[in-house]
């Protein structure tokens, strides 16, 4: 791994906040417990925007019906989101082919011609792992011209660390 | 169809038989319990299983009565009928209209105004329907509510539609026109939507918005529906 980069991209996600959906179509499948928003999807948490061609939303599922809505779990297992994926939060964009979103692990890991910027600082990969616990970031993969562009991002420590759900 | 039967207690009683879509029931219950804890949609699958009549496994006699009929040139007018019944697992509903008008003695249409249905979830807690018109087709088996159609639940998860079409065969449910659900997870908005497999695949197109207030977030003031920019 490569030495910290300075003024090193923050994505933090404010898992508190209520989060805004905007799609063309959204197909909702109750076997397999999945959310499926097609065209145009702009997911909107805090100062946190996420674009997408498509936003796969899986929720846990067995019977979800046993469980009382209040006391049941969290509800979303996993995120997927595919095609021109781009992901800001204040001066930090990424941007990518497709994005994982896993709430339980507290990770965003984003594939396929990874760019990272914030302001002027430009980080190219194929593979970027975001830990929204500790707010580092993690680029792997050759992107840049030497074909192995690699680079550690470690942000300063948020005051009262992340809450993640 | 079978004759009325005038019986002397409480007015002509026509035993209706309830055409079903298979075990609508259980499959109510994943979906409501689904959508509870994710996406505030409970009453549109609710829509999409409680609205197709009750969710009888196999058909079963309903009964309908009415306070008073008018027997006309034209047909059948019924004040006041009352539909009621259990379904497979015995939670009782009871739907009621201001009127219902039959196209006659064998009708193939019945067209009621001010509908109101109180039903049981799958978890055995209250369900209100209310819709301002209603249009049975009966050899379509299919339902039209229009002029406004609310489902409300316990919880606080309601649905607003302009106008909703059942179809009582296929078990499917579709309103062209905007929609919206509300509760305390959170707001779905659409222009259309398409529930079937009895309310097992729900489909919202254009314009669709969808907000989910995390559980322990504060809760927003944006608890009032937005009317559809």
């Amino acid at each position: 791994q490569s030495a910290a980069q300075p003024g090193p991209p923050r994505l933090n996600f404010n898992s508190s906040a209520p989060i805004e959906i905007l799609a063309d179509s959204l197909e909702v499948t109750d076997q397999s417990s999945s959310a499926v928003f097609a065209g145009n999807v702009k997911v909107t948490q805090a100062d946190m925007i996420l674009r997408a061609d498509r936003l796969e939303v899986t929720y846990a599922g067995g019977n979800i019906a046993g469980g009382e809505a209040g006391a049941g779990p969290s509800g979303i297992k996993k995120i997927v989101a595919r095609g021109n994926v781009f992901v800001t939060a204040r001066e930090d964009t990424a941007q990518g082919d497709n994005a994982v979103y896993d709430p339980a692990a507290g990770t965003v890991i984003m594939t396929g011609n990874v760019i990272l910027t914030r302001g002027e600082n430009v980080l190219k990969g194929q593979e970027l792992t975001v830990n929204l616990r500790t707010g580092r970031s993690v680029m792997t993969g050759g992107g840049g011209s030497d074909g192995r562009v690699k680079g550690l991002i470690v942000p300063e420590q948020k005051s009262g660390g992340q809450k993640a759900q | 169809m079978p004759r009325p039967t005038l019986s002397p207690k409480r007015g002509p009683v026509l035993p209706v038989q309830m055409p079903h879509p298979r075990s609508a029931g259980r499959s109510y219950s994943r979906f409501v319990g689904l959508m509870k804890i994710v996406l505030p949609l409970v009453a549109i699958g609710l829509l999409g299983a409680v609205l197709l009549w009750p969710t009888l496994e196999s058909r079963q006699e309903a009964a309908l009565s009415y306070s008073n009929v008018e027997v006309r040139a034209d047909g059948l007018e019924m004040i006041a009928p009352v539909l009621t019944g259990a379904d497979d697992k015995g939670r009782p509903y009871a739907v009621t209209a201001a009127k219902a008008n039959a196209d006659g003695l064998e009708p193939t249409r019945v067209t009621m105004s001010d509908i109101k249905a109180d039903l049981a979830a799958e978890d055995g807690k209250p369900v209100k329907v209310i819709a301002a018109t209603g249009v049975y087709l009966l050899k379509e088996q299919t339902l039209d509510l229009d002029g406004g159609v609310t489902v409300t639940l316990s919880d606080g998860h309601q649905v607003k539609l302009e106008s909703v079409r059942l179809d009582l065969a296929k078990g499917t449910a579709s309103s062209d026109k905007r929609v919206i659900a509300f509760g305390p997870t959170g707001q779905i908005e659409a222009n259309s939507m398409q529930a079937s497999d009895n309310g097992h695949v729900m489909r919202f197109d254009g314009q669709v918005r969808v907000v989910i207030t995390p559980r322990d977030a504060p809760t927003p003031a944006s608890g009032q529906p937005r009317n559809g920019e």
